[in-house]
């Protein structure tokens, strides 16, 4: 009888079903046979609200969405031009930046590629080849979750009960780092090929900085506001949403008034796609902790080692595979409660966890057969899906490296924290 | 998509829609206020709003819900699909009706306790400042029931839509 509920389940959400009708439908299947009310869901689904720090999501979301639909795209990419644009690979490099930018914002990489793809794909493709411009693009759609104030930070941060601002400052170096090693394999691949650059301009530059200087200090005064502790977190994203509808609509008239009804739609589908999964997932969680599942898991793991080393690979596999199948958000709401207690066991810190599932879930995106950011430029760009497949394999390669030193260097997520004292001693 | 070939399905779907929407903005402009009403409390009057993260909190669960059903209307609730992207259209267009029938069951199951559950809450004497509590709560049954409706429309919508593509085909042949 399992089986047969299980393998249909997996048949359901293979073919689209919607994920919190999924989970919801296995937690009413699990408590019936459990013979627990159902109601006991609801109350699950209202713990959601016990959460005060859960609310910044819809306004950061939001906020993002607003600097989406303005003309901050072109300033930005007018700005990392004038900045890097003199050096070998200085476009590619422009792209990566501009991306990651966004995506801190937007969140969800699908949004990046989407909102920039258009843009910056002219650009690319006057320098280099077809493959070479898809596989950045659609690579670049989601480095930049690891910077604050990203979504997913907040949502492992919410699921895994660590600190925001710890999360917060922990990915910070990591994002780097996955930037700085594609930005370094763009030069060095343009230095090959001898591509143009153009002449560095300071007045230009100048310009074009202070054409974009609203949103570019913007990620300083989230960290500010998060540093100084003189507004609260729930705050900080109020005043988030303000400031960029002041930059957005009174300074640069790039977005009207009339037009933020359809931006809270837009915005808010994706907030509420998220939140009705976290609270149904927070009632199937409390299920299969009844159940034991993570005690299970975790015996099932200690059985086949006993090395973190393993645990650590076992465990960027096993992410590698959720992130192909499933988007960002479910992702981290579904699998996190099921890792805690295996890091635990393995001295892994939670903070440190977090960023390896991240930076982990950005790499499935990009992975075939079926990573999601792969059929959003396949649809975007209307090129094959294969052609992708072969356009971001070398850039996957490049990620995995970065991913390497991110799993098994931990003070690279853990040592900024630490030192600004947002976590406490390192586990040994 | 747009409106000359609407049919009364697209219509209501839409207009639900729209008043889905409207609170939405109506929350976000809430939340934003009270925050930074706190923040001049707070530094202008050194006092604070004993109910505000009462009322936070619920907003964000109407947020949810209302988000949801949004969703709902528009079908872009977060799904893996793998299986989708890579089966030819006509094979999904079958499953995708299971698929939608099986969803429907499964919210109208979760509405249904949602109004059990709102029948406990109901017992309760909390309060956010002086609104009881449990109105609070009654997005929760309902914003199922509107994710139910806007199912019901989709699925409507679709029919009526093959009968269209029908009509059309046969009108070619003819």
């Amino acid at each position: 009888m399992g089986y047969i509920i299980g393998i249909g389940l997996v048949g359901f959400a293979l073919l689209g079903g919607a994920l919190f009708v999924l989970l919801g439908g296995a937690a009413i299947v699990g408590y019936a046979m459990a013979g627990e009310p159902i109601s006991t869901i609801l109350i699950d689904i209202n713990r959601l609200t016990k959460n005060s720090t859960i609310l910044i999501i819809p306004l950061f979301t939001f906020a993002g969405y607003i600097i989406a639909e303005g003309k901050a795209p072109q300033r930005l990419v007018a700005f990392a031009r004038a900045s890097v644009g003199w050096l070998p690979g200085g476009i590619a490099v422009v792209v990566l930046i501009t991306c990651a930018f966004f995506t801190t914002f937007t969140g969800a990489s699908g949004v990046t590629i989407i909102a920039l793809g258009g843009l910056v794909y002219p650009i690319l493709r006057q320098t280099y080849s077809e493959r070479f411009s898809l596989g950045l693009i659609t690579a670049s759609g989601s480095i930049g979750l690891l910077f604050p104030p990203s979504i997913p930070l907040i949502l492992y941060a919410i699921i895994a009960q660590v600190p925001i601002d710890s999360m917060f400052f922990a990915g910070i170096i990591p994002g780097i780092i996955i930037l700085g090693i594609l930005s370094f394999y763009c030069s060095g691949w343009s230095v090959l090929k001898r591509t143009e650059t153009t002449p560095f301009d300071f007045s230009v530059f100048l310009r074009t900085f202070w054409d974009a200087k609203w949103e570019l200090i913007l990620p300083f005064l989230v960290l500010g506001g998060i540093l100084t502790g003189v507004v609260t977190l729930d705050e900080i994203a109020a005043l988030t949403v303000i400031y960029v509808c002041v930059v957005e609509i009174c300074i640069h008239r790039s977005i009207s008034i009339k037009t933020l009804p359809r931006i809270v739609k837009d915005s808010m589908v994706l907030v509420g796609a998220i939140l009705i999964i976290l609270g149904i997932a927070l009632a199937l969680t409390n299920y299969l902790i009844t159940l034991d599942v993570p005690t299970i898991v975790l015996d099932w793991i200690e059985s086949m080692t006993d090395s973190r080393v393993v645990t650590l690979i076992g465990l960027n596999i096993f992410l590698l595979i959720v992130g192909c199948m499933m988007d960002i958000f479910s992702a981290i709401i579904i699998v996190v409660p099921l890792l805690l207690p295996i890091a635990d066991q393995f001295g892994i810190d939670k903070v440190h966890l977090g960023i390896i599932v991240l930076t982990n879930l950005e790499i499935g995106y990009l992975t075939p057969p079926v990573g999601m950011n792969l059929f959003i430029s396949s649809m975007k760009f209307d090129r094959s899906v294969v052609l992708l497949y072969r356009s971001v394999i070398l850039f996957i390669g490049l990620l995995l490296i970065a991913l390497i030193l991110v799993t098994y260097i931990p003070d690279l997520s853990l040592w900024l924290p630490r030192v600004l004292g947002k976590i406490s001693e390192p586990l040994l | 998509m747009e409106s000359s070939h609407k049919n009364s399905f697209q219509r209501i779907n839409s207009y639900l829609g729209k008043i889905e929407n409207g609170l939405l903005c109506v929350i976000i402009a809430t939340m934003i206020g009270l925050a930074v009403l706190e923040i001049v409390l707070r530094y202008g009057f050194k006092t604070s709003l004993l109910w505000k993260h009462l009322l936070l909190q619920n907003l964000t669960l109407w947020m949810c819900f209302l988000g949801a059903a949004l969703a709902s209307s528009e079908r872009r609730h977060i799904s893996i699909d793998a299986l989708n992207r890579i089966l030819p259209a006509n094979v999904t267009r079958y499953t995708g009706y299971i698929i939608d029938v099986l969803s429907l069951i499964v919210i109208g199951i979760l509405a249904y306790f949602g109004f059990d559950f709102l029948m406990e809450q109901q017992k309760s004497p909390a309060t956010i400042g002086i609104i009881p509590m449990w109105w609070a709560k009654t997005i929760i049954p309902f914003g199922f029931v509107l994710m139910g409706i806007h199912l019901i429309l989709q699925i409507c919508i679709n029919l009526t839509d093959k009968e269209q593509l029908k009509e059309d085909v046969e009108g070619d042949q003819e």
